[in-house]
C-alpha cells in the first residue's frame, strides 16, 4: 500500500523545496532526489512534477535559470528564494511536530490512554 | 508573501505565451533525454528507453494545461480554444459568415459614419482656444447680414465686453509665383484674428501691424509651394500686387471663418492663405466715390460675459456711432450668436434625424443577424446537448456562444470601419457642402471606440438570443430527441417572425422618410421644359494684374474670350454674365428719391451679353433682347417686374437709375422676357433685370456656353481656348450648370442621399430577413410538405401557403410601421420642401415597395417548395 501512496500536494511541495535547498537542481535531478529521499515509496508521473514546480515559482518560493547539466546538456535549474527558504523551515517544523505527534499516538500503550 | 512574483509570472505567461511554451518544451525535452540516458545506462535498448521515458513522463498536454492553470492564465487558454473553435465555425459556413459580415458591416459602418459626422459637426468644438466664447456678430437688413466699417470701428473703440473683434471676408485669387500660378481662397482678416485664433506660425512669423503680407495655410503651402521651407520671405503677386509671404501655419490651424450659407449664397472652400486687413471708416475708389466696406465679424467675449450682455453693449455703441454719423443709415437689427450655433445651427435637426435613421438600420441589421444565429443555434441543438451531457456547464456553453458572436461582431466592426471610411469619403466628395463642417469629418479614434461599442452591443443582442433559448432547453430531452432524430421542427419560429415584423416596421419608416425627401428634391430640381442644365457649361473669369488696370481692359479681355469660345466646335451659343448675383434697387426716372431708411423696389440683377437669352433659353415676350454694343445703358426686365411696376402700361422705353451702371446715367428698358425659374418651380417668380454688360460696372464675369456635345469634353476645349487669350488669367470653377444648381441645394441632396441609402439598405436587409425565415421554416417543414404533396395537395396551394406565411408577417410589420412612420414624418417636416409630411401617395408607394420586396423574397422559397419531389421530401430528415 505504501508504495503507491497518492502524493498529497503539500507533501510534494515540501519534497521539492527540500530537494532544491541543498543545491540548484534541474527537473530530472529533483525527481531523482525525491525518489531517493522517499526511498522509492512515492511514485508520481514524472511530468506532474512540472506544474508543481511552476506553481512554486509562481508563488516566488523558487526561481529558475538555464544552465548546463553534469552531462553537458542544457537544463533549467531551480533554487530556493529567501521566501522559499523560510517556507521550507516552517513546513519542516510543522511536519516534524506533526510526525512527533503521530509517533506519540502510535507509541502510546493502552494503559496510557 | 510578496505578490510581485505572481504578477510578473502571470504577465509573462499572458503576454508571451509562445515563449513560455517553448521554454517548457525545451525543459521537458532535456528531462526526457536525461531519463532515456539513465534507462540506457541501466541496460535498456535506446528505442525501448525512449518509449519508456515518454510513458513515465505522462501526457505533456495535460501538464501544459496545468502549468497554465497555476500561472493564472488557464482561462486564456480556454478562451483561445473557444476562439479557435469559433473561427473554425466561421470558416466551415462561409455563406453564413459572409451574410453576417456584410449585414454587420452595413449596420456598424453606416452608424459609425453618421457618428463621425455628428461628432465633427455638433460635438467637436470650433478650432479656437476659447471656442465657447467666440460669437458671430452681424447687422441685418432683411436678407442681408453683414457689418459695415462704421459699426465695426465704433465697437473696436468703445465696446467693453470683447477681448477681440475680427472683420473678415474671403474671396478667390490667383497667386503668382515665379513661373507658377495657383488658384487660392484668401481670407482677409483684421488684426485681432491672430490673437483670438491663437495663431503660431510653423515657419516664419505673423504679419506686423499694418503690413501687407500673406500667411499660408499648411495645405496650400504643400500644394502650391511643394512645402519648400524657403517660401517664407518670398514675394508673390496677388491681385496685381506684390505681397510677401511672411509665414506658414501648422497643419492643424483651421479656425472656422465660414461665411454663413445665406450670406454667401455659395458654399465655402477651405482657406488657403490669410491676408491682414486694415479697416478704415470710408475708402475712396479710383473713380472718386467714397464707399464704406461691409464684411463679416466674429469676436471673442471677455471671460464671464454673456451673449446678451455683449449684445446690449454693442447696441449702446451703435447708438453713439449713429449720432456721430447722422447721414449714414446703419442696418436696423443687431444679431449676436455663438459662432458654432451660427455655423451648424440649421444642421442639428437633420443630423439627429439621420442618427435615428442609422439607428434603425443598425437595429434591422442586428435583428437579421439574430435570425441567422437562431437558425444556426437550432441546427446545433443536438451538438449543444451532447456537449452539455459530457460535462460542459451552461456558463461554459454560453461563453462559447458569446465568443462566437463576439468574433463575428469584431470582424463586422472592422469591415464596418472600412464601410464608414468609404461612405464618408464618398459623401464628402460628392456633397461637400451638404452639412457645414462636413469636410472636417474623419474616421478617427473616437469613431473607432464607437464602432467597438456598436459591435459589443450587436454581439450582446444577437449572441444572447441563441444562448437564451439554450438556457431554456432541457438538455436531457433534447439529447434524446437528437439521438433518435426526432428533434422538433418548430424551433423558435415565433421569435423569428417577431423579428421580421419588427424589421418591416422599421424599414417602412425609413422608406417613408426617403420618399418624402425624394419628392422634396424633385420639387426643388424640376427643370422647365426644354432646359438642359447638363448641357450648359459655366466658368468664372477674373482678369487682374497690371495689364488690366486700365478701364475697359478687363471687359475687352472678356469680350475676346467670348469671341473665341463662340467658335469652339460643339458650342452652340456662349455669353457673359454675372449670374443672378446682386440685388438692384430700382429708382425710376421722375420718381422722388427714396427717403432715408426707405429702400427702393428691389430686383435680382444679372449682367448679360447678347448670347445669354439663347444659352439660357429666355423667351422674349415684348421688345428685344440686349446686344453687345448698346449705344446707351439698356436693360431687359422679366414679366413679374413688368407686372409689378407697370401694371398694364408699356414698360418699353421707361428709364431707371440702377446700381450696376454708372450712377449718373439712366438706363432704358428695351425688352421684357418671360419669367424663368431654374429651381423651386412652385415659388412665385422674383422680379429680375438683365443689364447690358457693355455698360455694367463689372470687372469679373462668368462665361456660360450651351454645348451640343459632352459637357466634360466641351469644357476642356473651352478652357483651352479661353486660356489662349491670356494664359495668366485664371479660369475658375468650370462646371455644368446642373452641378452649380446642385451645389446650391446641397443640404437637401445630402439628406436624401443618406436617407435614401439607409432606406435601400434597410429594404435589402428586411428582404433577406423574410427570405431567411421562410427558407428556414421550409427546410424544417420539408417532410410535412412532402406528405402534403404525396397526399395530392396541388402545388399552387403549397406556394400560396408559403407566400401567405411570409406576407402575413410583412403586412403586420408594414401596418405597424406606417403608424410609426406618420409620427416620424412629422418630425421630419423641417427637412421637406413643398411636401406634406402626411402625403398619402408617399405612404402608399413606400408600403407598395416594401410589400413587393417581401413578395419577391417569399416567392423564392415558395417556388422551391413547389418543385419538391414528394419522395425526396419524405426522406428528408
Amino acid at each position: 500500500m505504501a508504495t503507491t501512496t497518492e502524493l498529497l500536494q503539500g507533501t510534494l511541495d515540501l519534497l521539492i523545496l527540500k530537494a532544491v535547498s541543498l543545491r540548484p537542481e534541474h527537473g530530472y535531478g529533483i525527481l531523482l532526489r525525491i525518489q531517493q529521499i522517499s526511498g522509492e515509496a512515492l511514485q508520481i508521473q514524472q511530468g506532474s512534477l512540472y506544474p508543481a514546480l511552476y506553481r512554486l515559482e509562481h508563488q516566488g518560493l523558487i526561481e529558475s535559470d538555464w544552465g548546463e547539466s553534469e552531462n553537458k546538456r542544457k537544463a533549467k535549474f531551480y533554487c530556493l528564494t529567501t521566501a522559499g527558504r523560510r517556507r521550507l523551515k516552517d513546513e519542516a517544523a510543522y511536519w516534524k511536530r506533526f510526525s512527533e505527534a503521530i509517533g506519540l499516538v502510535l507509541a502510546a500503550a493502552p494503559e496510557d490512554l | 508573501m510578496s505578490p510581485l512574483p505572481r504578477v510578473r509570472s502571470f504577465l509573462s505567461a499572458f503576454l508571451r505565451p509562445r515563449r513560455l511554451e517553448a521554454d517548457m518544451e525545451a525543459e521537458w525535452r532535456a528531462h526526457l533525454e536525461a531519463h532515456t540516458d539513465a534507462l540506457v545506462a541501466a541496460g535498456m535498448s535506446p528505442a525501448d528507453a525512449r518509449r519508456r521515458a515518454r510513458l513515465d513522463f505522462g501526457d505533456p498536454l495535460r501538464w501544459k494545461e496545468q502549468a497554465l492553470e497555476v500561472r493564472g492564465v488557464g482561462w486564456v487558454n480556454g478562451l483561445g480554444a473557444d476562439i479557435r473553435y469559433g473561427l473554425r465555425q466561421m470558416r466551415r459556413t462561409p455563406v453564413f459568415t459572409a451574410t453576417v459580415l456584410v449585414t454587420l458591416a452595413a449596420g456598424i459602418g453606416l452608424n459609425t459614419a453618421v457618428f463621425s459626422v455628428i461628432d465633427a459637426v455638433l460635438v467637436r468644438s470650433l478650432s479656437y482656444p476659447d471656442p465657447e466664447r467666440v460669437v458671430w456678430v452681424a447687422t441685418v437688413d432683411r436678407d442681408l447680414e453683414m457689418v459695415v466699417s462704421l459699426d465695426f470701428l465704433g465697437w473696436k473703440e468703445q465696446a467693453a465686453t470683447f477681448d477681440g473683434l475680427v472683420a473678415f471676408d474671403t474671396s478667390e485669387y490667383v497667386v503668382y509665383t515665379a513661373g507658377n500660378a495657383a488658384e487660392s481662397r484668401v481670407a482677409w482678416v483684421s488684426e485681432d484674428f491672430w490673437a483670438i485664433s491663437d495663431a503660431k506660425p510653423m515657419l516664419g512669423r505673423l504679419p506686423r501691424s499694418g503690413e501687407d503680407a500673406l500667411v499660408l495655410s499648411h495645405a496650400f503651402f504643400v500644394r502650391a509651394f511643394d512645402a519648400d521651407p524657403a517660401v517664407a520671405g518670398r514675394a508673390v503677386t496677388i491681385n496685381g500686387r506684390q505681397v510677401t509671404i511672411v509665414g506658414v501655419m501648422p497643419p492643424g490651424f483651421r479656425p472656422q471663418l465660414t461665411k454663413p450659407f445665406a450670406s454667401s449664397g455659395l458654399p465655402e472652400k477651405a482657406i488657403d492663405a490669410y491676408r491682414p486687413w486694415t479697416i478704415r471708416p470710408f475708402e475712396k475708389l479710383a473713380n472718386g466715390i467714397s464707399v464704406t466696406r461691409s464684411f463679416n465679424v466674429i469676436g471673442t467675449l471677455k471671460a464671464g460675459v454673456s451673449v446678451e450682455r455683449a449684445e446690449a453693449d454693442l447696441k449702446r455703441v451703435r447708438g453713439l456711432t449713429q449720432s456721430a454719423n447722422p447721414d449714414f443709415r446703419l442696418f436696423p437689427t443687431l444679431r449676436v450668436v455663438p459662432l458654432k450655433e451660427k455655423i451648424v445651427g440649421n444642421a442639428t435637426r437633420p443630423l439627429i434625424i439621420l442618427l435615428a435613421a442609422s439607428g434603425f438600420v443598425f437595429l434591422i441589421a442586428c435583428a437579421n443577424v439574430a435570425h441567422l444565429f437562431l437558425a444556426r443555434a437550432a441546427s446545433r441543438r443536438g451538438e449543444v446537448a451532447i456537449r452539455a451531457a459530457i460535462g460542459a456547464g451552461r456558463w461554459r456553453l454560453s461563453r462559447q456562444f458569446f465568443v462566437e458572436s463576439a468574433l463575428v461582431a469584431a470582424a463586422g466592426a472592422v469591415a464596418g470601419l472600412v464601410v464608414a471610411r468609404w461612405s464618408l469619403a464618398t459623401i464628402v466628395r460628392i456633397l461637400p457642402y451638404g452639412v457645414p463642417r462636413l469636410q472636417e469629418t474623419t474616421v478617427d479614434g473616437r469613431a473607432l471606440v464607437f464602432a467597438a461599442a456598436a459591435a459589443i452591443v450587436a454581439a450582446l443582442v444577437f449572441g444572447m438570443v441563441p444562448v437564451w433559448s439554450l438556457w431554456k432547453d432541457d438538455a436531457r430531452g433534447v439529447l434524446k430527441q437528437a439521438l433518435t432524430g426526432t428533434l422538433p421542427i418548430t424551433g423558435k419560429l415565433r421569435t423569428r417572425t417577431t423579428l421580421v415584423a419588427l424589421e418591416f416596421a422599421l424599414t417602412i419608416v425609413l422608406l417613408v422618410g426617403a420618399g418624402l425627401l425624394i419628392k422634396s428634391l424633385w420639387r426643388l430640381t424640376a427643370f422647365p421644359e426644354g432646359f438642359h442644365p447638363d448641357r450648359i457649361v459655366t466658368m468664372r473669369i477674373q482678369a487682374v494684374g497690371p495689364a488690366y488696370r486700365q478701364e475697359g481692359a478687363q471687359r475687352a479681355h472678356a469680350a475676346e474670350v467670348l469671341r473665341r469660345v463662340s467658335t469652339v466646335p460643339g458650342v452652340r451659343a456662349a455669353a457673359l454674365t454675372t449670374g443672378r448675383n446682386f440685388d438692384a434697387g430700382l429708382i425710376r426716372e421722375g420718381d422722388p428719391p427714396p427717403k432715408p431708411g426707405q429702400r427702393p423696389p428691389q430686383a435680382r440683377g444679372t449682367v448679360a451679353s447678347a448670347g445669354l437669352a439663347q444659352v439660357m433659353g429666355l423667351r422674349i415676350v415684348k421688345g428685344r433682347w440686349l446686344t453687345d454694343s448698346e449705344p446707351s445703358p439698356a436693360f431687359v426686365i422679366n414679366e413679374t417686374l413688368a407686372r409689378r411696376h407697370f401694371g398694364d402700361s408699356d414698360p418699353l422705353g421707361a428709364r431707371f437709375a440702377a446700381p450696376g451702371f454708372d450712377p449718373n446715367a439712366w438706363a432704358t428698358v428695351v425688352g421684357v422676357v418671360a419669367d424663368r425659374k431654374l429651381q423651386k418651380l412652385d415659388d412665385p417668380a422674383e422680379p429680375e433685370i438683365y443689364i447690358d454688360y457693355a455698360h455694367a460696372l463689372r470687372t469679373s464675369f462668368s462665361l456660360v456656353a450651351s454645348v451640343t456635345i459632352d459637357a466634360e469634353a466641351a469644357a476642356a476645349e473651352i478652357r483651352r481656348s479661353a486660356a489662349r487669350v491670356d494664359p495668366a488669367v485664371p479660369i475658375f470653377d468650370i462646371k455644368t450648370l446642373e452641378a452649380a444648381l446642385a451645389d446650391s441645394i446641397a443640404p437637401y441632396r445630402f439628406n436624401l442621399f443618406t436617407f435614401g441609402l439607409f432606406a435601400a439598405v434597410a429594404l435589402l436587409l428586411a428582404s433577406v430577413g423574410i427570405y431567411g425565415t421562410l427558407a428556414y421554416s421550409l427546410s424544417r417543414r420539408t417532410q410535412e410538405i412532402g406528405i402534403r404533396l404525396a397526399l395530392g395537395a396541388p402545388r399552387g396551394e403549397v406556394v400560396g401557403m408559403i407566400i401567405r406565411q411570409g406576407m402575413t408577417v410583412a403586412l403586420i410589420g408594414t401596418l405597424a410601421g406606417l403608424g410609426i412612420g406618420a409620427g416620424v414624418a412629422r418630425v421630419m417636416s423641417g427637412l421637406l420642401y413643398e411636401v406634406s409630411p402626411s402625403d398619402p401617395y408617399i405612404f402608399a408607394a413606400a408600403a407598395a415597395v416594401l410589400l413587393l420586396a417581401g413578395l419577391v423574397a417569399s416567392l423564392v422559397p415558395a417556388l422551391k417548395a413547389a418543385t419538391l419531389q414528394p419522395l425526396v421530401a419524405l426522406r428528408h430528415e
